[in-house]
C-alpha cells in the first residue's frame, strides 16, 4: 500500500470515527463578516459628513474631534457610557435569538432604575455588602418585571411584542417622572425633580481610580460570558435558535414555545434592568430626569451591528459609548448634540442595509459552494 | 372581453421557445432549451423533479425572463414583461398549487385579474359569462360560489376558466392530476382534448407516464436543464419505456421502473417472518378520533384505525380532506377534540409532542422546509432538532456537539446524503437529500410507529426509490408505518393496506391491488360515495 493510499484510508477511518470534519471557516466568508459592519459604519460616517458639509460645517474637523476626545482623551468616559449599553444590548440580543423584538430595553432599564432607587432610598443605613447585592437583585427583578409584560402578552395572546414593549417604555418614563416630581423628590433639593443623593454605602464602587468607571463593567463582562454560554452552548440556547429560525419547526421539535418566550423576555429585561441599576448607583448616585439618553434604543442598534455576538457587543458598545459621550464635544465645536441622535439613526440604516446585503452574499457563497461540491 | 374571438389555425406554431437559457446562482436551470407547441396539440412536458420544467413554465408565465434565447408567440417574437403581460398575450398557466383567493367568489377572482373595466365591475355579467364558458368547455363551476367552498377539482376548473376568460389560447397545466380523484382526472382529460380540438395549444406538465401517453400527441423531455428529445406519441408499445429512458438518462431498471409505473408491483408483498412484537396487537390504535379542521371539510370526524407492527398502511385521498390534521394530531402537534390514540397500549392522546416522540412515534411532515426542518440552520442543528434533549446529546443544561456530529456523520454515510457543506443552511439541500436527512433523524431511534406524509413529493426518481426502500426497511424491522398519500401509484407500490379518507371520514379499507374494479372503488370512495356492503374488504 502506497503512502498516499494509506493516508487516504486513514482519513476515511478518521472521518468514520469522528463523524464530520470540524467546521470549516471560509476565508471569503470570514472576511465578509468583518468587512460588512466596518463598511456600514464608514458609509454612515460619510453620510454624516455630507450632512455637516451641506450645512456649512467643517465635517472633517468635527468628526476627527469627536474621535479624538471620545477614544483618546476621554476614553474612560466612553467606557462608562458603554457599560449600560453592553448590558442592555446583551438583553436585546438574547431575545432576538428567538426573533423576539424587545424594543423595550429602555423601559426595562427604568424598571431596574426604579427598583434600585427605591431600595437605596428606603435603606440608607445598610452596609454596602447588604444593600448592593439587594440592589442588584432589585435591578434584575425590576427589569425582568418590565420585560415580563410584553413576554406574557406575546406568549399567551400573540400580541405583537414590538408594540407592547415599545409602549411600556413610555409608561416607565412617566412613572419615573411622577416619582421624582412627587413622592421621591428630595425635600432639600430646592424643588428640582431629583431624589436625594444615595448614601455612600449604596453607591456601586469605582473600579478604576480617578475615573468614573464603576463595578458595572464587571457585571457587563460577566453577563457577556454568561449570555455567550447560554446561547451558544446550552439546550435552551439551541431552542431559542430554532425558534428564531422557524416557529413551526420549534413546535415540531417539542419546544415549549410560550414558556421560552416568557423566559427570554424575563432575562432580556433583567439585563436591561441591571444596566439601569448600575447606571443610577454607579454614575449618578441619585435619580434624576432623563437618566438614560436612550440607552435602550441604542442597545438595539448595537445588538444588530454586533450580529448578536456577545463579545462583539462589547466592542460595538464601546464605539457607541464614544458617540454618546461626544455630546459635550459637539457643543464645544458648536454643533447641536442632536447630531448624536442623527448619527445613530444613519448608523442603524446603514447597518441594517449592510446586514441584509451580507446575508445575501453569504447565502450565495454557500449556494455556490454546495453546488461545487455536488459537481465534483 | 369574452375569450377567443379568432380561432387559431390548427397545426400552426402557438409557442416557440428558442435556445432558452436561465441561470440561477450555481445552477443552469434551463440550458439552450427548444420547445414548440402547435395550436390544437396537447404537448407533454416531462422530466424529473429538478429537470427544469418549473423554470420553463415560469418563463412562459412571465415570472422569469430568460437570460438567453427568444420567445415566439404565434410566430411573433415577444418579450414577456411580467405575468400580466403574458396573460395579455394569451398565455394561461394553471399551477399545481392554485393561485386563487379563497374568500372571494370565482367571478371575483377572475375580475381581480382583469385590466378592464378599470372602475365599475359587473360581477353578475362575469358570473354569467363564466357559467356559459364553463358549459361550452365541459368545465362547469359555480361562478358565484366562494373559492374556499369548492372542491379541488372545481378550483382547478375555475383556474382554467379564468385563463380562458382572460383570453388564453395557450394553456399550460402544471401537474394537473396530482390532486384529483380518478374520475375528476377523466373529466379533465375530456375537457382538455375538447379544448385542443378547438385550436387551443395545451402544455401538459406531468411525470406520470401513463397519463402522458394516453393524453398527449407529442412530448418534450427535459433532463438536467436540457431538452433531450421531442417525441411524437402514436400510442405504440414501448413509448413509456423510451420516455423513461430519456428522463433518467439510462435504461430503467426494476427499481426505477417501479417508481415510474412501468412495472407492476408484485401483488404479494414479502413479509417479515419473525416479529418481536405480537402481531395481533396493533402498535398504533386510533379510536373515534376527532380533530378540528384547518379548512373546509378537513375536520377529522371520528376516525378509527389500526396499524400493526411490520405493516404499511396508506391513507389515500384528495388533499385537504383531513389527512394533515389527522397526522399532526397523532404527532401531538394539534389538539385532539375527541377519541383516543394508543401506542402499544399506552395512551398518547393530547400528550406533548416531545413525549409522543419519546414514546416511539416518529413523524415526517409533508412540508419539509416549513415544518420538518429549521431550514436556516445547518444540517447538524437539523439533525438534532427532535433529539437534542436526549441524554446522549446533553450534559446537564449543556448541549454536547461531538456525539451529535458523529451521529450526523454516520447518517450522512449511511443514507448517502449528498452534502456540500454540512454547516450551510439546510435549505440549500435538494429535496431528496433533505428528505433523507429527515428520515435519518426520525428513524435514528428505531420508532415503533412511523408516520410520513407524502414522502416523495418533489423528489426525483432515484431519491424516491431510496426513500421507498428506507420505508420498507423500517416496516420490515417491525415499525408500524402509516403513510399519508395523495399519489395512488405510490400507494399501490408501497402499502399493504389502503384506507380512503374523504371529508375527514374513513370511507373504507381496500387492498392495494391495481385491478380496474379496485381502482374504480377507490375512486368512488375518494369522491365521497360509499360502496355497497360486501364490496369492501
Amino acid at each position: 500500500m502506497s503512502l498516499k493510499q494509506r493516508a487516504a484510508k486513514e482519513l476515511e477511518i478518521q472521518k468514520k470515527l469522528v463523524g464530520l470534519p470540524p467546521r470549516q471557516i471560509y476565508p471569503s466568508t470570514a472576511f465578509l463578516a468583518i468587512i460588512t459592519p466596518i463598511l456600514s459604519i464608514l458609509v454612515a460616517l460619510l453620510i454624516a459628513a455630507l450632512i455637516l458639509f451641506v450645512s456649512g460645517r467643517d465635517a472633517i474637523f468635527i468628526l476627527s474631534e469627536i474621535f479624538r476626545t471620545s477614544f483618546i482623551q476621554n476614553f474612560a468616559e466612553t467606557v462608562v457610557k458603554a457599560i449600560p449599553l453592553i448590558l442592555a444590548a446583551l438583553g436585546v440580543a438574547l431575545a432576538f435569538r428567538a426573533r423576539l423584538w424587545n424594543i423595550g430595553a429602555e423601559g426595562q432599564f427604568y424598571g431596574g432604575v426604579l427598583a434600585s432607587t427605591g431600595l437605596a432610598l428606603s435603606f440608607p443605613n445598610l452596609p454596602a455588602l447588604v444593600i448592593i447585592p439587594l440592589m442588584v437583585a432589585g435591578g434584575l427583578l425590576g427589569g425582568a418585571l418590565w420585560g415580563l409584560l410584553p413576554g406574557l402578552l406575546r406568549a399567551k395572546l400573540e400580541v405583537n411584542e414590538i408594540i407592547s414593549s415599545l409602549m411600556l417604555n413610555y409608561v416607565a418614563l412617566l412613572l419615573t417622572d411622577y416619582l421624582i416630581f412627587g413622592p421621591w423628590k428630595d425635600p432639600e433639593g430646592r424643588n428640582f425633580p431629583v431624589t436625594a443623593t444615595f448614601s455612600d454605602e449604596s453607591r456601586l464602587p469605582t473600579l478604576v481610580e480617578g475615573t468614573r468607571i464603576h463595578f458595572g463593567l464587571v457585571f457587563a463582562i460577566v453577563a457577556a460570558g454568561l449570555v455567550w454560554l447560554l446561547v451558544g452552548r446550552t439546550k435552551w440556547g439551541f431552542e431559542l435558535k430554532v425558534m428564531g429560525d422557524n416557529l413551526k419547526a420549534a413546535r415540531y421539535a417539542g419546544i415549549n414555545i410560550s414558556r421560552n418566550i416568557i423566559i427570554a423576555f424575563l432575562l432580556s429585561g433583567a439585563l436591561a434592568g441591571l444596566a439601569g441599576m448600575s447606571e443610577v448607583t454607579g454614575v449618578a448616585g441619585r435619580l434624576q430626569q432623563n437618566i438614560s439618553p436612550g440607552y435602550g434604543y441604542t442597545a438595539i442598534i448595537i445588538a444588530w451591528l454586533a450580529r448578536l455576538n456577545p463579545w462583539a457587543i462589547i466592542m460595538v458598545a464601546i464605539l457607541f459609548g464614544g458617540l454618546v459621550s461626544s455630546g459635550f464635544t459637539m457643543q464645544r465645536v458648536g454643533v447641536s448634540s442632536g447630531l448624536v441622535t442623527l448619527l445613530q439613526g444613519i448608523l442603524l440604516f446603514c447597518v441594517l442595509g449592510g446586514e441584509s446585503l451580507y446575508r445575501r452574499l453569504l447565502y450565495q457563497a454557500a449556494l455556490r459552494r454546495s453546488n461545487l461540491t455536488k459537481e465534483s | 372581453m369574452l375569450a377567443l374571438t379568432q380561432t387559431p389555425v390548427l397545426g400552426t406554431p402557438a409557442v416557440q421557445l428558442k435556445n432558452i437559457t436561465k441561470r440561477f446562482p450555481g445552477i443552469v436551470a434551463n440550458d439552450q432549451v427548444n420547445f414548440e407547441v402547435k395550436a390544437g396539440e396537447i404537448h407533454a412536458l416531462l422530466g424529473e423533479n429538478g429537470a427544469g420544467k418549473s423554470t420553463l413554465l415560469n418563463i412562459l408565465a412571465g415570472f422569469y425572463r430568460p437570460d438567453e434565447g427568444e420567445i415566439l408567440l404565434r410566430d411573433e417574437k415577444t418579450v414577456l414583461r411580467g405575468p400580466a403581460d403574458a396573460i395579455k398575450k394569451g398565455v394561461g398557466v394553471v399551477y399545481q398549487h392554485f393561485k386563487l383567493v379563497h374568500n372571494q367568489t370565482v367571478a371575483e377572482n377572475v375580475a381581480l385579474a382583469m385590466r378592464h373595466p378599470r372602475f365599475f365591475l359587473n360581477l353578475k355579467k362575469i358570473e354569467q359569462d363564466l357559467n356559459e364558458l364553463g358549459e361550452r368547455h365541459n368545465l362547469t363551476v359555480r361562478a358565484g360560489a366562494n373559492v374556499g367552498s369548492l372542491s379541488v377539482g372545481e378550483q382547478q376548473r375555475a383556474e382554467i376558466l379564468r385563463a380562458l376568460y382572460l383570453g388564453a389560447t395557450i394553456l399550460a397545466l402544471d401537474e394537473p392530476t396530482a390532486n384529483l380523484t380518478p374520475k375528476e382526472t377523466e373529466g379533465l382529460f375530456t375537457a382538455v382534448r375538447n379544448l385542443a380540438s378547438q385550436g387551443f395549444a395545451i402544455i401538459f406538465v406531468s411525470h406520470k407516464l401513463e397519463e402522458v401517453v394516453s393524453l398527449a400527441s407529442r412530448a418534450t423531455i427535459l433532463r438536467a436543464g436540457k431538452a433531450v428529445a421531442t417525441l411524437d406519441l402514436k400510442g405504440q408499445s414501448g413509448e413509456k419505456e423510451q420516455i423513461a429512458r430519456l428522463m433518467i438518462g439510462r435504461e430503467a431498471d426494476i427499481q426505477s421502473g417501479l417508481e415510474l409505473g412501468l412495472v407492476e408491483p408484485p401483488a404479494e408483498k414479502p413479509h417479515p417472518e419473525n416479529l418481536s412484537v405480537n402481531p395481533h396487537r396493533a402498535a398504533l390504535e386510533v379510536r373515534d378520533l376527532s380533530v378540528k379542521g384547518e379548512v373546509l371539510n378537513s375536520t377529522v370526524k371520528s376516525i378509527s384505525l389500526d396499524v400493526h407492527p411490520g405493516e404499511m398502511v396508506g391513507l389515500v385521498g384528495v388533499a385537504g380532506n383531513g389527512q394533515r390534521e389527522l397526522a399532526e394530531a397523532l404527532a401531538g402537534l394539534r389538539r385532539i377534540d375527541g377519541g383516543t390514540v394508543l401506542l402499544n397500549g399506552a395512551n398518547l392522546t393530547n400528550k406533548p409532542a416531545r413525549q409522543i416522540h419519546k414514546m416511539g412515534l416518529a413523524f415526517v411532515p409533508e412540508d419539509r422546509l416549513g415544518v420538518g426542518s429549521a431550514a436556516g440552520l445547518n444540517l447538524e442543528d437539523n439533525f438534532l432538532l427532535r433529539d437534542y434533549w436526549r441524554p446522549e446529546y446533553s450534559a446537564g443544561p449543556f448541549l454536547r456537539r461531538k456525539p451529535a456530529r458523529q451521529a450526523l456523520g454516520e447518517a450522512i454515510d449511511q443514507y448517502s446524503i449528498a452534502v456540500g457543506d454540512p454547516y450551510a443552511p439546510a435549505r440549500l439541500l435538494s429535496g431528496g437529500n433533505l428528505q433523507k436527512l429527515l428520515l435519518a433523524r426520525e428513524l435514528h431511534n428505531q420508532p415503533k410507529v412511523l408516520i410520513v406524509a407524502n414522502p416523495t413529493r418533489g423528489l426525483d426518481i432515484n431519491a424516491s426509490a431510496y426513500v421507498h426502500n428506507k420505508l420498507r426497511q423500517a416496516r420490515d424491522q417491525g415499525a408500524a408505518v402509516l403513510l399519508i398519500l395523495e399519489d395512488l401509484d405510490e400507494a399501490f407500490l408501497l402499502c399493504d393496506q389502503l384506507l380512503v379518507i374523504y371529508e375527514g371520514r374513513l370511507m373504507g379499507k381496500l387492498p392495494p391491488t391495481r385491478t380496474a374494479a379496485n381502482l374504480e372503488n377507490i375512486g368512488l370512495l375518494m369522491a365521497g360515495s360509499s360502496l355497497s356492503a360486501g364490496e369492501t374488504h
